[in-house]
This record gives structure tokens, C-alpha cells and sequence, in this order.
């Protein structure tokens, strides 16, 4: 996303949500959309994606299209190793605070 | 076939920024396509648009989620950073203080509504546009007589002359209006208005008949068949839109004449016309100072301006004056625009009294405004301590104020959303109004009764202008020395105080309210007076007003003594036959009628020796009518003294009068009127008739009130009426009163019925109720009747909740004072006089400003009702203290001095 001011390293629920999601496999915009049952919208994923990458959560690489079909190539999305990071220090935190959470 | 979202990739180049296609658009794009593939494989279809749709709504949504991250990523576009904050502080605020906002958006929504049909009304009326093709470039041409400044119609060999030699102006064409009974197959009559114009005509509009054709060069050759184009509106109503009707007949008078085209729905060129006959003028027929008026325009040639024809034109008219010198000596033709050519220009009075309507409206709109002002004021006090917080974290004094406009902009917006609406339906009303009383319903086709997008322009002006009165004036009081507030303030006892602006508005306000139910009571008086004219001396629902004219040559003010044989004659043969018929028990004649709006005229009273009680105040101007032999009689008006007219009267030098009771009364002080002579004032009277030639007459007889109020003061002028003997067929046109058993109304097909079998040229219109004509000279009244309430109510809602608010506004700001003082043992009725002294002064001064003002408007007539008006403001304003006196009276002690 444009803007100058530098960022610090923070994690929304949605960003959580996609590194979760990343976790298991690569996946496309639309796919994390139907793995997450609801919980993120076609509207809004891809500004969520585009953030995540600026922060270096993600990484992401186009794919051709299949031959035959006029469309445009499709943007893959995984996790960075920063974004893995991320995800592991929350959880971790968030089971010792909740011990619940690891349940 | 192109893919999917191929025209939302074009779309989202050009609302977003380029950088933004690789990561947001074509990932979201390219997952549609495959989506939609895959469906497109299972061959859904269903499924393929239930996707393409889903895209499309997503697609927006991420348009805005985009702008949102990029805003908070921002901080915004650097005028409206924090924007949204403010606004939604705004909404919040409004919920909260719903009493202000209630009072503030009813008066902000009058205030504007008044500016945009005052402005509406301009701009159709000062500056109307011509609904067609090009309407910017046809022009009129009129005449000016130099030595008797008027305009006039130009002439058929004028007319002639110029479409031969003008080079400025093409397409030249004209056209004179006849009245003429339109009918179609075995329908009765009924008086229509017909253009005769020239075929050149349709070109200058450029516009082409939804059916057949337009008129054409040869229709206007002497032999020609009797053709007519007809309007959309004619073809409705008269043919059922019979999409057969070229060809078909209707006759206009008593020439049958062939449909040859019908004209789009919306046209009446040249101003409210449905009939369209050729122009068949030949200037060989005619001598020149005989040659018959017309109404000339054209269009302008390419390249062509008004300034460059008019030294074409000027050139032709000092040609015919050196020709012509008997006729056109001190004529000059002007070019103008084509709706000054029909209506002429508006007078420099006419110009200054519309302009002085907007400017009322827009100061309405300051005056408004700056009550909201005070009341945002006072509420923007009870917020200093958030204001001065705010201030203390870094807000600037911009950014304070910029909330408080933002604030103000929300309601103002509110207001002017309810005023549109209302706009739009008081438009309609008030054009039928304007228009019924200008135009005589025949409404020119280039005013419409909707609000053009102009006046909401203007309104958006108006409510950014409402916003910035009562969201800055507020803001630059608040925020002025706020850093030393910040050094001082302390809960309970803030340093905003009313300075004298606001007490000279505090006074202004209530003096107004004061003032403002005169003229509401006023127009309730003279509205009542109408309601009840109608039931004043007669029978109103039992009678019938009918308007007869007939077809013809006739000049309105020529004599030709044959047509008026012929008028006289075919209106005394349809009296005879309509009170032959059962149920008519009598029929007579005026020139108007009861409950009509009569001409007024100046009078003089002769003799000398003015008796005791007469008026002798001048101008008088009193009513007068012609009325036939029997009026009287017809309408069951009991002559009181002296004699009813007889036949002696119509005798040439006759001279007789009678004058009404309450003309006695008026003007002669209820002294016997019977043998004193009266004549007319040369001074203008207004619509004169026949007899303004300043001879002396003679009143012979006194006739009960009718129609009229008798007012028994003895003030009221429009009480005192003089009536005139009418000799048959002395009136072009005349009107009717048809006395019946039963609903008249009922008659009304008969009459016509009649009418056509005694003169198939006799035109019948107008046709109503006595009460129904009563009710339509009333509705102007009404109307103002109500304007003034509504602005009466919205004067005195913002006053009593500017009191309101002063009141709690002082005892806010004393809570401190007020708890020391009952800490010290202060009475409370000495503590409440303290407290309420300012604000009370003030509102004493100015109901006493008010009530003088009052006074004077209703030049003493209504001391009673002023007087009682007066204690109900006091009333009121006592009420509104007591809620701020009993807060300010529960105020603990210790409460007051915890907070220092």
C-alpha cells in the first residue's frame, strides 16, 4: 500500500487468519476466501493481501494462465519466513496468556 | 468473446492508481476468470452470472476498502483530514441534542426554502429559457413608438418588408392569435386560442410533427383547403390519440378544417398554443394604415447577433418612416429576444421588486442563521471544557472551528434536503397561483412547475452560506482567548459570555416575534373576508357565472356597431331561451360579477357642502360594474331607497347610478346618497371602462351589499361599490349570472347545448359557481395565509428556544455565583433576581420593541390581540426560565465551591 510513514510490525485478526490459512499451502486469493468460511471477503482480501506483503508477511508469483483461456496469469500467495515468524510468537504469546488458546 | 472483468480492469485504471493494478486489481480480476471458467466448463449459466455479479459488487468494495487503508495509511487529503471524524461527531451530536436539532433544521429548511423559490421564481419569470432546438438565437421584432413610448405590434407590410430585405435574421415568420370555438364532431363548443401563422414558422423551431405534417408554404395561398396542425395535448384529450387523425375534421368557428399534423407532446409555440391554421394575409388586400397587427420573429443567422441586426433593422424603419411618414414617422423596429417580444421587458420596477425578493429570502437565510448561531453558541459553552481539552492536546484554532462548520454543514445539509422537498411541492402550488393569475391558465411553454437544477445549485450556495453563519460566528467567539481559558477555566464557572452583538440579536429576536403574528392575523382577517363574501347578500351556490364572447374581427376597444348588434343580439336570444328553460328562474348580465375581482376607480363627490361623517380623506377608490337592467332582481339585491335601473337609464345622458349601502356608509358617512352626483378622478383608474370622461352622475338609488363584507367600522373601501346601467351588447365580453334550482353546475351542459343552437361563434367559458369564484379570489390569500404562519411559527420556535437557551446559558455560567450566594444565605428570590436579571431585561425590551412595532403595522386595529399576544410571550418566557431557575436553584453549596 502507498504512504511514507515507516510501519511497525503488527498483526490484524484477517492477517492472522491468512497466515494461518498459508500454513497448510499456497494458495490463491479466492481460495483463502472459501478455506476461511466467511471470515474473509472477496471485497477486502486482496487490500489484506497487498498489506501483508508490504509488511513481508507474504510473498506472492504470478501463474500463467492455462493455454486456451484469454484470462489473466493468477497471483499465488505463501507465507515469508517473517510471516511464519509472526504467527509463531503470537500463538505462543497468546497460549500463555489464554492457555485455552492451545486447546 | 472477451473474458470476464476485461471492462472493470479498464474501470479500475482509471479510479485507481497504476500501482495498484499488479497487486489488487488483476489478482482479484484474474481469480474471477478462473472462476468463471470453471463454471463455463460445468456450463451454468446460472452459476456464470451469479460469479460475474458477485465480482462486480466485490470489485466496488475493494475500491473503498483500497481508500480506506490509503487514508489511514495517510492520514487523508490534508483539508479533509479527520473529516470523517467530525462528521460522525456531527451525527452523534445531532442525536443527542435533538431539541436544537429539531428547531434548527425547521428554521434552516423555511429560511432556504424561501431562497430557492424566490430564486425559482426569478429565473423563470426575469430569466426564462425557450425549451428548443437553438431557443437562445430566434428573436422578436416589435415596434417603438418614440412619441408615445410604448411598444406595438409591427404590421403585415412591415412584416413583408423585412422578410424580403433582412440578411441578419433568416426565416422570418409571423402570427396573429384569434379566439374561435373549437368542435369537434357532435361535442359542444368550446373558445380555444388559434395561432394563424406562417408556414416559416416550423422551421424557426425546428420542430417536426410526431404525426404528418407541419404547415406548409402552400397553405398559405388564397383557395388553398382549410388545413390545421394540432398539439399532442389536443390530440389526447379531443381524439383519444387516434393514431388515424390526419385527415380527420374539426371546425374552428364555423370554417371546417382538415388535420394535417400533430405536434410533439410539451409544444405550444408561440407561448400556450394546440391549434396551428396558416397565416393567409395579402398585403395587396390592405392599405397600409389598415394593415392588420402582427407578432414577428425569427432566427438569427449563423454568425448573427441581437447587436448586429438591429442597425440592419434600424436601416429598414428610417427607410419606411421617409416612405411612410403618416404611419411610421416615429416607429423604430427593435430586434430583442423572443420572449421580450411577447411580454415585453420587465420595468425597472418589476426587476427591483423580484430582486428585492431574493435579497429578503437571502437575508431570511443570515437572519435564521444567526439564531442557529446562538444557539450553537450555547451549546458550543456547554462544551468549552471539551473544546479547552481539546485545545490543551494540540488541536488548533482551525481545527476547532473547522468541527464546528462541519457540525453546522450537517444540519444545514439536513435542512436543505426537507426544503427541496418542500420546494418541490410549494413550487407547484405557488405556479399554479402565479400562473392562474398571470397567465389566466394558459401557461407559456417555456415555464414548467418543476425546480430547475440551477435553483439546487443555488440552494447548495445557500446551505454552505447557512453553514458558515452558524457554524463560524460561534467558532471565532469560542475559540477567541482560548489560551487564556485554558489558564483559567474551572468546572462550573467557564469565560464565555453573550457580548452585545449577541444581546442586540437576543432583542431583535424577541421583538420580531413580537411582531410577526400582525401580519398572519391580518391575512386570516382578509382570507375569512373572502370565505364570507360568498355568503354575504346572496345565495352563492345557486347561481351560475358564465363569460360569453363570440368569434369575430372585434378590437377589444373599436366600435363596430355591427358586431355589437350582433353580440346583443345573440345574447339577449340565449337569455330568452335559458329562462324559458325549467329550473332557471332568472338570468342577467354584468360586466363582472359578484365576488369578482372589480376595477377600481377614483371618485369625487359633488356639492360643496360635505355633510357631517363624510369622508373627505383622499383618493378614494371604490368598485364599480356595469350591470344589465335586471340584475337586481336576479340576484335578489333589495334596493333600500331611491329606485332600481329602468329603461329611462339607457337613454344617451341618462348618467344615473346606483351605489351600494355600503358606499354610504364609507363615503358619505351613512348620509342619504339619493340625488348627490359622483364622478371619476382622471387620475389612471385602474381597469377604466367606458364611462371615464369625468361627466358627473347621478345616484338614484341604494342597493343592499352583495358579495362584499359590509365592514362595520366603516373603513373598508372595497365595500363600497358603484353600479352603472349596461346596455346590450355593450360589454365584449360579458358575463353571465344564471340563477337555478339545484346545483348549477348541473345546468352547464345545457347552457352550452343552447348557446351552440342560438350562435355556433358564441364562446362560452368560465363556467363556475358563484362560491367556486369566491373560493378562487380567496386562494391567493390562503396561500399568504399560511406562508406567514409557517414563517410566524418558525420565528417563534427559534425565539422561545433562543430564550430557552440565553436562560440556561446564564445560569450555567453562574452555578458557582449561585451556590456562594445560597452558602451565604442569599434568599433565592433574591439569588433568581441575580441570576435572570440581564436575560430578562432583555426579553422585556424586546416584546416592549415588539409590541410597539406591532402596533404600528396594524395601524392600531389590533391593540386587543396585540396586547394579548404580548402577555402570552411574557407567559411563555416566564415558563422557559423555570427549568433553569429550579437547576440553578438545586445547586448544592459545597457542590459549587468543590468545583473551584
Amino acid at each position: 500500500v502507498t504512504g511514507s510513514h515507516p510501519r511497525v510490525l503488527t498483526l490484524s485478526p484477517k492477517e492472522l487468519l491468512v497466515l494461518e490459512l498459508l500454513r497448510e499451502q499456497d494458495s490463491y486469493g479466492l481460495q483463502l476466501v472459501a478455506a476461511s468460511t466467511g471470515r474473509l471477503k472477496r471485497g477486502t482480501v486482496y487490500v489484506t493481501l497487498g498489506r501483508m506483503e508490504e509488511k513481508g508477511y507474504i510473498t506472492s508469483k504470478l501463474e500463467a494462465a492455462p493455454s486456451g483461456v484469454g484470462g489473466l496469469p493468477r497471483r499465488i500467495y505463501a507465507s515469508t519466513p517473517l510471516g511464519r515468524r509472526m504467527f509463531a510468537a503470537w500463538t505462543s504469546g497468546a497460549k500463555q496468556l489464554v492457555p485455552e488458546f492451545g486447546r | 468473446m472477451k473474458p470476464p472483468g476485461t471492462r472493470l480492469r479498464a474501470l479500475a485504471a482509471r479510479l485507481l492508481p497504476a500501482s495498484t493494478m499488479d497487486y489488487l486489481v488483476d489478482p482479484a480480476i484474474a481469480d474471477m476468470q478462473a472462476e468463471y471458467e470453471d463454471a463455463s466448463r460445468g456450463g451454468l449459466t446460472w452459476r456464470k452470472l451469479w460469479i460475474c455479479l458477485r465480482g462486480y459488487v466485490a470489485f466496488f468494495t475493494m475500491i473503498v476498502a483500497h481508500r480506506r487503508a490509503v487514508n489511514e495509511t495517510s492520514g487523508g487529503w490534508a483539508p479533509f483530514r479527520g473529516l470523517s471524524l467530525d462528521v460522525r461527531l456531527a451525527l452523534r451530536l445531532l442525536v443527542k441534542h435533538i431539541g436544537l436539532t429539531v428547531v434548527a433544521t425547521v428554521a434552516m429548511a423555511f429560511a432556504i426554502w424561501s431562497g430557492i423559490v424566490a430564486f425559482e421564481f426569478y429565473t423563470q419569470i426575469m430569466r426564462p429559457a425557450l425549451p428548443l432546438d437553438g431557443g437562445a438565437r430566434i428573436v422578436g421584432m416589435v415596434m417603438v413608438d418614440t412619441a408615445n413610448p410604448a411598444e406595438r405590434s409591427p404590421t403585415l407590410h412591415d412584416f413583408v418588408t423585412w422578410r424580403d430585405a433582412l440578411t441578419s435574421v433568416q426565416e422570418l415568420a409571423a402570427y396573429r392569435e384569434r379566439n374561435w370555438n373549437v368542435i369537434v364532431g357532435d361535442a359542444a363548443p368550446e373558445p380555444v386560442a388559434v395561432a394563424e401563422i406562417t408556414a416559416s414558422t416550423f422551421r424557426v423551431v425546428r420542430e417536426r410533427p410526431v404525426l404528418g405534417r407541419p404547415l406548409v408554404d402552400g397553405d398559405e395561398k388564397t383557395g388553398a383547403p382549410w388545413v390545421v396542425v394540432i398539439g399532442h395535448d389536443v390530440w389526447q384529450s379531443r381524439f383519444g390519440s387516434d393514431p388515424h387523425v390526419i385527415g380527420r375534421e374539426l371546425r374552428l368557428g364555423n370554417v371546417p378544417h382538415t388535420i394535417v399534423g400533430v405536434m410533439p407532446e410539451g409544444f405550444r409555440f408561440p407561448v400556450a398554443h394546440g391549434f396551428w391554421v396558416p397565416l393567409r394575409l395579402d398585403p395587396v388586400d390592405y392599405p397600409r394604415q389598415q394593415s392588420p397587427g402582427l407578432r414577428v420573429f425569427g432566427r438569427l443567422a449563423p454568425g448573427a447577433t441581437l447587436e448586429a441586426a438591429q442597425p440592419e433593422l434600424t436601416v429598414l424603419g428610417a427607410t419606411a418612416a421617409a416612405a411612410f411618414p403618416d404611419t411610421h414617422q416615429h416607429l423604430e423596429p427593435r430586434v430583442v429576444p423572443y420572449i421580450e417580444s411577447i411580454f415585453g421587458r420587465f420595468s425597472a420596477d418589476s426587476t427591483t421588486e423580484v430582486f428585492m425578493g431574493n435579497l429578503l429570502s437571502v437575508l431570511l437565510v443570515f437572519l435564521v442563521c444567526g439564531n442557529v448561531a446562538l444557539l450553537m453558541f450555547a451549546r458550543a459553552a456547554t462544551r468549552e471544557n471539551e473544546i479547552l481539552v481539546r485545545t490543551a492536546l494540540g488541536a488548533g484554532r482551525r481545527r476547532i472551528m473547522g468541527q464546528l462548520f462541519v457540525e453546522a454543514l450537517v444540519l444545514a445539509m439536513v435542512a436543505a434536503l426537507v426544503a427541496v422537498t418542500f420546494a418541490q411541492l410549494a413550487w407547484h402550488s405557488l405556479f399554479a397561483m402565479v400562473t392562474e393569475n398571470m397567465f389566466e391558465n394558459r401557461v407559456p411553454f417555456w415555464m414548467h412547475s418543476s425546480v430547475s437544477p440551477r435553483t439546487l445549485v443555488y440552494a447548495g450556495l445557500l446551505t454552505l452560506v447557512a453553514a458558515a453563519i452558524a457554524g463560524l460566528l460561534p467558532g471565532l467567539k469560542v475559540t477567541r482567548g482560548i489560551a487564556t481559558g485554558l489558564r483559567q477555566s474551572s468546572p462550573g464557572g467557564g469565560g464565555l459570555r453573550f457580548g452585545g452583538i449577541w444581546t442586540v440579536l437576543i432583542v431583535m429576536q424577541v421583538a420580531v416575534m413580537a411582531v410577526v403574528p400582525t401580519p398572519v392575523i391580518a391575512t386570516y382577517r382578509d382570507a375569512g373576508k373572502w370565505a364570507r363574501a360568498a355568503n354575504a347578500g346572496l345565495a352563492a351556490e345557486q347561481y351560475l357565472a358564465v363569460t360569453m364572447a363570440m368569434d369575430g374581427e372585434k378590437v377589444p376597444g373599436e366600435a363596430d356597431p355591427t358586431f355589437t348588434r350582433r353580440f346583443a343580439a345573440a345574447t339577449q336570444e340565449l337569455e330568452r331561451r335559458l329562462e324559458a328553460e325549467p329550473g332557471v328562474t332568472g338570468v342577467t348580465g354584468a360586466t363582472v360579477l359578484p365576488l369578482m375581482d372589480h376595477p377600481w376607480r377614483r371618485i369625487e363627490v359633488h356639492d360643496g357642502s360635505v355633510a357631517q361623517g363624510e369622508r373627505t380623506d383622499s383618493p378614494r377608490y371604490v368598485s364599480s360594474t356595469r350591470v344589465a337592467l335586471d340584475f337586481f332582481d336576479v340576484l335578489d339585491a333589495p334596493i333600500l331607497s331611491g329606485r332600481a335601473f329602468h329603461s329611462g337609464d339607457l337613454q344617451p345622458g341618462a348618467r344615473t347610478v346606483i351605489v351600494s349601502q355600503s358606499f354610504a356608509q364609507v363615503v358619505l358617512g351613512g348620509n342619504n346618497p339619493i340625488g348627490r352626483r359622483i364622478r371619476y378622478s382622471n387620475a389612471a383608474p385602474q381597469n377604466a371602462t367606458r364611462s371615464a370622461d369625468g361627466s358627473w352622475h347621478e345616484v338614484v338609488g341604494v342597493v343592499g351589499d352583495v358579495g362584499v363584507v359590509p365592514d362595520p367600522d366603516g373603513r373598508d373601501l372595497k365595500a363600497a361599490r358603484i353600479y352603472h346601467p349596461l346596455t346590450p351588447g355593450g360589454s365584449h365580453p360579458v358575463r353571465m349570472a344564471v340563477h337555478t334550482m339545484g346545483d348549477p353546475l348541473l345546468f352547464a351542459p345545457r347552457l352550452r347545448s343552447i348557446a351552440r343552437d342560438v350562435e355556433p361563434t358564441l364562446q362560452i367559458s368560465e363556467i363556475a359557481r358563484f362560491d367556486q369564484v369566491a373560493a378562487a379570489g380567496g386562494r391567493t390569500m390562503t396561500l399568504l395565509f399560511w406562508l406567514f404562519l409557517a414563517l410566524a411559527l418558525v420565528v417563534v420556535l427559534l425565539s422561545l428556544t433562543g430564550i430557552y437557551s440565553v436562560l440556561s446559558f446564564s445560569a450555567s455560567q453562574r452555578t458557582r455565583e449561585v451556590g456562594i450566594r445560597v452558602a451565604l444565605g442569599g434568599r433565592r428570590r433574591h439569588v433568581i433576581a441575580v441570576l435572570f436579571r440581564r436575560p430578562l431585561t432583555q426579553i422585556g425590551l424586546g416584546i416592549l420593541i415588539g409590541l410597539l412595532g406591532a402596533n404600528v403595522l396594524s395601524e392600531g386595529n389590533m391593540v386587543r390581540v396585540i396586547a394579548l399576544y404580548g402577555c402570552v410571550v411574557i407567559a411563555v418566557s416566564v415558563l422557559a426560565t423555570l427549568g433553569p431557575v429550579r437547576r440553578a436553584l438545586r445547586i448544592q453549596p459545597l457542590d459549587a465551591l468543590r468545583a473551584e
